[in-house]
Order: structure tokens, then sequence, then C-alpha cells
């Protein structure tokens, strides 16, 4: 009773300007002691998403971005969590980074990409993001921030201030990033999925070399820089928790050599 | 989003030249970078036997103690070729502290080609913090992205076209060291070794 109340409230409060904190605050105390639920995952996960894309649109190339999915689909088949909406879009920015949103939805940068060779090492950076979602590192963010309840509300009211007010909330938490420990869960267990989907273990290392040498080349590595821990840190803390399976899956895959075949004329 | 396709057609044969004139600097700055790569030096962490082979089960070719100095010439997957108290061998990458190197990369690797005019448009933009806090939410891309959603058995067909088999393979809880890199040194990490250091809750 006392929770619809209180959503009845932050609906009646996020129709005024001047009551927004209230809102939030309310809607964020109601929120806490509500259970996750997929359906608050996928709203989050529009929210990220959309601020996301407000800022870098999806790159106009059909065949890469079919194939994204079909990779990252296959690597998501092998999590706890093979029936989210899993979609994966690549994202016209010069920018070297990739996001993970709430409830699957996974965006790569076209800089990125060109960082690439091989699909064992698009599968590393794609089981990484898949990693964060199965971890709900984001979800989890945001429902600390007690601002979904009124996001939800907000959303449904195009071009108020609320709108405004909540896209500058997801920003900031994308631009603040998660804990170190979380990237290097999913570090951790993007090895593991992509090793499970029949990937290079090791590509992960790999990754890490690139992003070093993009970063020491001064390419658009900022944000991602600010947001992780040191790529040779990551491939450290990485090499020191291999084991037997994971080492017997640290070759070259039979699909390597497709990632190159997408850029044919 | 039409700029990029008729950029792309229009500009084929000259960006074509370009991006090989561009490839060729590549690849020297790579060849200038390698040289010093490669001879930063490296220690071991503990006392480690130099193999033959990438195995553990390979040929020994020399015992080395912990703190050699180990020049680093190539990563293959898990394994490392070093050049050690005057031998070349292979030794696993956890044995080695790389401070905050990565192993020289391995100029084969590099190739970029072909990419420049399919993975960007004239329109790319930086995406900083800044780029995110001034953006507008656009949810008509987002409808955009769900629509490239595939069905799990199509990337099914796609896995098995290209010959991957799926393994069976748990998860691995956090090492020694990312528990380090979390946390300010609370204390040296000793010689235990925690089978389980895991700081997170993984109860999901």
């Amino acid at each position: 009773m006392k929770v619809f109340y209180f959503f009845i409230v932050g609906l009646v409060l996020s129709f005024s300007n001047f009551a927004q904190d209230a809102a939030i605050n309310i809607g964020g105390t109601n929120l806490s002691i509500k259970p996750e639920t997929l359906a608050e995952e996928l709203s989050a996960g529009k929210l990220v998403t959309s601020q996301l894309m407000g800022t870098a649109k999806l790159l106009p190339n059909p065949r890469l971005q079919n194939y994204v999915n079909l990779v990252g689909r296959h690597i998501a088949n092998q999590t706890e969590r093979k029936d989210l909406p899993w979609s994966f879009g690549v994202i016209d920015s010069t920018a070297v980074n990739a996001f993970a949103a709430p409830g699957g939805y996974i965006l790569l940068t076209s800089a990125l990409i060109q960082l690439l060779d091989t699909e064992d090492e698009l599968a590393s950076v794609l089981a990484h993001e898949i990693a964060h979602v199965i971890r709900k590192h984001h979800y989890r963010v945001i429902r600390k921030q007690q601002m979904l309840e009124f996001g939800m509300n907000a959303v449904e009211i195009e071009g108020a201030d609320n709108v405004k007010k909540l896209s500058g909330m997801v920003a900031q938490i994308l631009a603040r990033g998660l804990d170190k420990s979380a990237e290097y869960e999913a570090d951790r267990d993007g090895m593991v999925y992509a090793a499970r989907a029949g990937y290079d273990a090791s590509s992960m290392l790999r990754i890490m070399e690139k992003l070093s040498e993009a970063t020491a080349k001064d390419e658009a590595t900022q944000l991602l820089i600010s947001t992780h821990p040191s790529p040779a840190a990551r491939q450290s803390a990485l090499s020191a928790v291999v084991n037997a399976d994971i080492e017997k899956a640290g070759v070259k895959s039979s699909a390597s050599a497709r990632f190159s075949l997408i850029f044919e004329k | 989003m039409d700029i990029a396709k008729t950029k792309f057609d229009d500009n084929n044969n000259c960006m074509y030249y370009l991006e090989k004139s561009l490839n060729f600097l590549f690849i020297l700055v790579i060849f200038e970078l390698i040289p010093f790569n490669v001879s930063q030096a490296q220690v071991l962490i503990s006392a480690t036997d130099l193999k033959e082979s990438q195995s553990a089960e390979g040929k020994t070719v020399k015992s080395l103690p912990a703190n050699t100095t180990v020049k680093l010439i190539k990563r293959e997957g898990f394994w490392v070729e070093i050049e050690a108290a005057g031998s070349k061998g292979w030794v696993k990458l956890s044995t080695i502290n790389m401070g905050s190197q990565s192993p020289g990369l391995n100029p084969m690797d590099t190739g970029r080609a072909g990419k420049g005019n399919i993975v960007s448009t004239s329109a790319a933009r930086g995406l900083s913090a800044k780029d995110l806090t001034l953006a507008k939410p656009d949810p008509a891309q987002f409808a955009e992205l769900q629509k490239l959603s595939i069905s799990a058995a199509d990337a099914d067909k796609f896995a098995k076209s290209g010959g991957l088999t799926t393994r069976q393979i748990a998860l691995l809880a956090a090492g020694p060291k990312s528990a380090d890199q979390a946390k300010p040194k609370a204390q040296p990490s000793g010689n235990k070794k925690p089978k389980k250091t895991d700081d997170d809750d993984d109860d999901d």
C-alpha cells in the first residue's frame, strides 16, 4: 500500500519542476525496498542506451551490425541469462570504448572495432560487456542512485525538465564508471564466456595490449582509461587466475578470420 | 547517415590510396615502437623453469630464480617467450612482473587495412564525459538497436558454421592481484594462496 502511495506521489510530484528532488527521493526510498524486476532492468537499459545514442548513432553498416549480433548472441547463449533481449550495436564514434546497459543492450564504438583484427578479439570485448549485464553492475548502480522510479515517470513526459535532469544523472553514471573490482570481475567472467563459446580465451590479453598501445599513441581512450583500471593491471590480474581449462582454451579459434571478411568489398 | 554512404562511394579511389599510405606510415610507427617495447626489461615474480615450448610438461631449458631480469620477445596465448640468463625459452605470463608494461606486440597482428570507410563516417564524435552529459537521449536510435537483435538459434547456426565448439568452463574467483588493485594495499599478500579472495558478492 505504502509502495503504491509513494508511486502516485512520485508521479504527481514529477509534474512540478520545483519538487523534482523530492520526487527522486521518494521514488528512491520506494525503490530500495522493491525487488529487482526484469521490467525495471529493461527500463534502466532503455534510459542508459538512449543517453549513449544521443551522443553517437548506429553506424550505417548492416553487415557489420548483423555480424556483431551473431557473435554477441552466441556468447550470451553461454550465460545463465540467454533469454534477455540481447542487442548489440556499433556506434559511430572516434572514442575507443564499449558500453553495457542493463537488460542486454550493448554498444561498441567504431573506433574500437577499428582496433580489432579477429573474431576472437571481438568476442572478448563483447564477453566483457555481457558479463557486466549478467552481474547487473550498472543496474545496481542505478538502483542505488534511486532514480528508476522517478525515471520511468519522467520518460512519459516528453520534453519536460525531468527528462533533462534524468539524462544528466545517467550521463554522470556513465562518465564515472563502475568500481574497479567490477571491471576486473567482468574481465574474468568475460574471458570464461568467450572460452565457453569456443573462442580464444587469451584474446582478452590481446585486447589489453591493444588498449595500452592506443593509449600510448594518444588515440581517443580518455573516457575508457578514466573509467577502467590500467590495461596492464587488468592483464596481470587475468593472467594470475588462469587455470588449466582456460589455458587449454587459449588458442586461436577456427572462426577467427571471419572478422576481416566483413570488411571485404 | 547518407553522408557516410556517398562519401564511401565517391571518394572510394582516393580514399584507398590515402589509406594505403596511412597504413604504410602506421607500420613504420609500429616498427619504431617494437624495439622500445622489447628492450624494456621485466623481472620474474618467482622462481620458474624456462621451457623449450609453451607447455608445463615441455623440456626445461634452465631453472631461473626469482627476480631474474628477463627480456620479452613475444606473447602467445598465456605464455611469453623470453630471453633470460643467456637463454631463450617460454614461461607463463603470470610469472612475470610486467609493471605498467604489456608484452611487446606482434607486428603481424596490427593490420587495420580496409576498415577505414566501413567503420567510420565524417560525422563521428568523440563520446567524452562532456559529450555524454550534453547529449539529448535518443529513444528512436534505441528502437533501431532493438531491431538488430537476432535469435539464439540463428547465433547457434552461425557458431557452428564457423566451427566453434562450446566448452564447459566454470567462472573464476578473483586472484590476489586484482584484490590488491581494487583496494589501496591493506597488507602485503605474502605467500598465502587464497583459494577464494572474492571481494564482491558472487551470489547471483
